[in-house]
Order: C-alpha cells, then structure tokens, then sequence
C-alpha cells in the first residue's frame, strides 16, 4: 500500500522539522539541519525548498517576515504534533529492538 | 533578437534527464571563454570573455512561490544564479566547496515523467501528420488515377512505418524508465538515465531550423491541398516529407538504438511494421481497383457524345473530386472540343442513407427561393428512386437532381439538360 504523504517523516524531512523549531531563513535551515546531525545530514536548497513547500501546503510550518526578500520559517502547532509522533514513532522503534540488540 | 557581437547562440538540446551533462557542457563552454548569459527553450546565449574555470549546477525546482527565497539561498551559499527556463534553473559558482543545490528526487521523478511523454520537438508536427495520414487513408479508395495512387500507397505506408516505430520507440523507453526510476524513488535512490555524457550540443544554426520548419509548413500546406490531385509533384512532396520526418523522428531515437535491448525490439518493430504494410498495400491496392465506387474514365457516365450521338471527340474530366470513407463527391465535365460544348454535373455517393439524404436536402435548400425551387418529379418510366425538377415560373424545366441507390447526379450548372440527359446517365450508370 502507498505510504500516506507526511505521515511519516524521511531522515532529512524530521531533521529539517526539527531545525524549525527555531525560525530560521534556508541557509540558516541547512546549517542548523548539518549541526543537528553531527555533519552527517547535507541538504541542498532544491531539495530543502521542495521540502518546505510539502511542509507549508501541509500547514506543517508557515513564513515570517513576509515583508522582507528572504522568508524565515517556523514550525506550526500542526508541525510540532507531527514532530512529536515521528519522535515518538522513532523511540519505539529504538525501544522495541533494545531487546533483542542487547542480546546480540 | 538581434545578435551582439561579443556573443555566441547555440541551441538548446538538453533535456530534464540530461542536467549533468548540460552542466559538464556548460564548464567546456566557460573554458573556451564563453560565459552563459541566458537559458531559453531552444536556446543558450554566452558572452565571450576570458576562459575560466567555474563549477554549474542545473537543478529542477518548481515552486513558484518559493522561487526568490531559493534563489537568495542558493546564492547565500555562493552560488550565482545564471537563469531559468520552466523548472530548469542554472546557476554558478567558482567555489569549489559550495553546498550541491541538488534536485528533489521524488519531485524530479513527476516532473520527469511527465515531461518524458512529451516530445521533445516535434509532438504537435507528429500528431498533425498522424491526422493527415488517417484521413488520407480513406481517401485513397477514391483516387481517380491508379498510378498515382499506388504511388501515394507505397508513400503513406513508408510515412506509417517510421511514425509507429517513433512511437514504439518513445513508449518503450517510457516504460523501461518509468519502472526504473519509480523503484528508485520508492527506495531512496537517485532516478536512473541514460548516460548522456558523451553528448554535446548540436551546431546547426537557427536559420536551417527555422527553414527546416518552412519547408516543412509548406509541405504540410501542399500535402492537405493538394492530398488528392494525383500530379508527379505531389509524389515528390510526399518523398520530401518522408525523408524530412524520417531524419527528425530518428534523430530521437537514436541513442536509444544504441541500447541491446532496444535494438532487438527495434528489428521486431521494423518486421512487424513492413509486414503489416505490405499486407495492408496489397489489401488497399486490391480494394482500389475491386472498388465500385471509384469513377474511371471509361465509367464517368455522361458525356456530350453520349447526348448528341454524333463522332465528335469528346474527353471527360473529374473537374474536382473529395473523398471520404462514407462519401465521394465528384464534379464532372464532359465536352467537345469540335463543338465548344460542356455539361457539368455532380455525381455524389454514398452507402449511408442518412449522409445521402443530407446532401440532397442541402441542394434542395439551397435551390429553392421565393419563385424558384426544385419540386419531386418523378415517372415511373424514368428507373430512378427518386427525380427533382427545378420549377420556374410554374413550368418544370429539365434541371435537376436524380437519385438511384447510393447515388445522387445533380447538374449543379443552370445548362438546361436535353431531356435525355438523366436517361442517359441512368443507363450508363445502372443499365
């Protein structure tokens, strides 16, 4: 079955959310996304802008400073619900396999 | 647009799939100095400047809300932005350390796709084609002359081939592509294609192009005019033509031949395609002739030596012919030279009762006014269905319109008939 858009998060998406909480305009965004991640999570601005869009037609996240050139974006009450079962969904996951981990 | 001196044109081949090699095309021309200054649809336009060393990116992007902040981001990030054209943006940079812009892999797939069913150039010009051939299908059981016919046959059928295989050719690769590249985006991996490096862009200048599609309008334009009128030159047109769509629609598929895979379904095609068309040019040769519906000149139906019964020389002519595969409709002249004497007539056939029944309402409308109309006459003794005299001044004259079967004669000049004259016609017709 397809999987539902936004119902869960990929790797870069749940990071992105997770640099949102914060309003931050792209560049900031992507640096803050590599800080989160230790280095390890590089987005480009075709893919973060790409992202933002599903984020703010989903009301995910909505745009600051609509006056000025460069937009800054802050996550949404929506945004932050969806964060938290993505955060939530991820700690079972991690919970259900300690485990059998620890055994191994 | 007038062309600056210190600038280069060049056309614009490369396509959503090809944004690699667009770039590494777009660095060769920076190092033979030439600068990109603006990206059309067809077009990239340079200015000559000193040879440098620059990075490009292309990327797909597609927001058109977000479009400023994208670009003010990309350029945060030290990349200059060159210019746009739909969802194709280029920028630039000469750190070599600048973040990738990248393209979103699943938006790229959908634009991709949908772009991908597209042809690239000549789509509307295919389709057009298409249009023309199918109708001109059914016009060839009703071409008067048999030579001229097999010719267009034998043309029609080429033109038929190298249009099924472009599509076959297109849709396969669709297919093989669209599978690929939706697993890829299921599995978080980047869309595959073909390896387009080797490629560069092509250098035939605009005025070739622009010619080409000169030349190509007005075939087109002789091709619907003159479809029917069976001349030497439109024979050569059609040749043209052919080998005109020929070379463009290859030119697409070129690369893709150069696949295995691709080139085993491509002789398959080719066999299928030329088999089908012998078969159906044998069929449609056969049809022709076998056709009871197409007028030769031993069978046009009246001439004025058939009126008059003397010796004079006398030739007929199809003055003007239209034909589909429900209807023929054709205007005839018989005359004599000796004499200086025509009759003109129309010969309308059709097997649809309804179609017939039109056109016979349609000349009986347009024959009647407030003293003048064409009124039923018709003697059991005449053998047609159906007979109707024009009425003028309350006398029934000798002009008018007769129906047998499928077919309806009508003398569409005000040349009053000798009385005979649809005894005549009916005889040779039917008798």
């Amino acid at each position: 079955m397809p999987r539902k858009s936004l119902q869960t998060l990929s790797e870069p998406m749940y990071y992105v959310l997770l640099a949102l909480t914060k309003e931050l305009y792209g560049t900031e965004i992507m640096n803050e996304v590599k800080r989160l991640s230790g280095g390890r999570i590089i987005i480009g601005p075709g893919t973060l802008y790409t992202m933002l869009d599903k984020f703010y037609s989903a009301g995910l996240i909505k745009r600051t400073n609509l006056s000025l050139a460069t937009k800054k974006y802050i996550i949404t009450d929506e945004g932050k619900r969806v964060l938290k079962e993505e955060y939530q969904r991820l700690t079972t996951l991690i919970l259900d396999g300690k485990e059998v981990m620890e055994g191994l | 647009m007038k062309k600056r001196k210190n600038e280069f044109r060049e056309n614009q081949n490369f396509n959503y799939t090809e944004l690699t090699a667009l770039c590494e095309h777009l660095e060769i021309r920076e190092r033979e100095g030439k600068k990109l200054r603006r990206i059309d649809k067809y077009e990239l336009t340079y200015d000559i400047t000193e040879p440098r060393d620059i990075r490009y990116s292309a990327v797909i992007f597609n927001k058109v809300l977000m479009h400023k902040d994208f670009v003010a981001t990309c350029e945060q990030e030290g990349w200059e932005y060159v210019g746009s054209h739909n969802e194709l943006y280029v920028f630039r940079t000469q750190n070599p350390d600048a973040t990738e812009i990248m393209t979103d892999e699943s938006d790229y797939f959908k634009i991709v796709a949908k772009s991908y069913l597209k042809h690239p150039r000549f789509l509307g010009v295919n389709g057009f084609l298409f249009y023309i051939l199918v109708s001109r299908f059914f016009d060839l059981f009703t071409y008067n002359s048999t030579i001229a016919a097999k010719g267009f046959l034998m043309v029609d059928y080429l033109f038929l081939v190298v249009f099924l295989i472009s599509i076959v050719f297109k849709i396969t690769e669709y297919i093989e592509w669209y599978k690929k590249a939706k697993n890829a985006v299921r599995n978080n991996e980047k869309i595959p294609f073909a390896n387009y490096k080797e490629r560069t862009t092509k250098k035939i200048s605009r005025v070739i192009v622009y010619c080409f599609f000169g030349i190509a309008i007005l075939c087109f334009w002789i091709y619907t005019s003159w479809g029917y009128i069976p001349t030497d030159w439109v024979l050569y047109v059609n040749l043209i033509l052919l080998g005109l769509i020929t070379v463009t629609s290859l030119y697409d598929y070129v690369k893709i031949i150069s696949r295995k895979k691709a080139l085993v379904l491509t002789f398959i095609s080719i066999l299928i395609f030329v088999a089908g068309a012998y078969f159906l040019t044998v069929n449609l040769d056969t049809a022709y002739n076998e056709n009871p519906n197409i007028l030769k000149e031993e069978n046009i139906p009246v001439s004025v030596s058939d009126l008059k019964s003397n010796a004079c020389w006398c030739e007929n002519e199809i003055d003007d012919y239209s034909g589909t595969k429900f209807a023929q409709y054709y205007e005839i002249r018989s005359y004599c030279s000796m004499h200086e004497e025509s009759i003109y007539y129309d010969i309308f056939i059709s097997d649809n009762e309804k179609i017939k029944r039109n056109y016979i309402e349609k000349i009986i409308e347009e024959e009647t006014t407030d003293d003048v109309g064409l009124i039923s006459y018709n003697p059991e003794s005449s053998g047609w269905d159906e007979q109707y005299r024009l009425i003028c001044d309350g006398e029934i004259t000798n002009y008018g319109l007769a129906v047998k079967g499928n077919t309806v004669i009508y003398n569409n000049y005000l040349s009053d008939f000798d009385s005979d004259f649809f005894d005549v016609a009916y005889n040779k017709m039917f008798g």
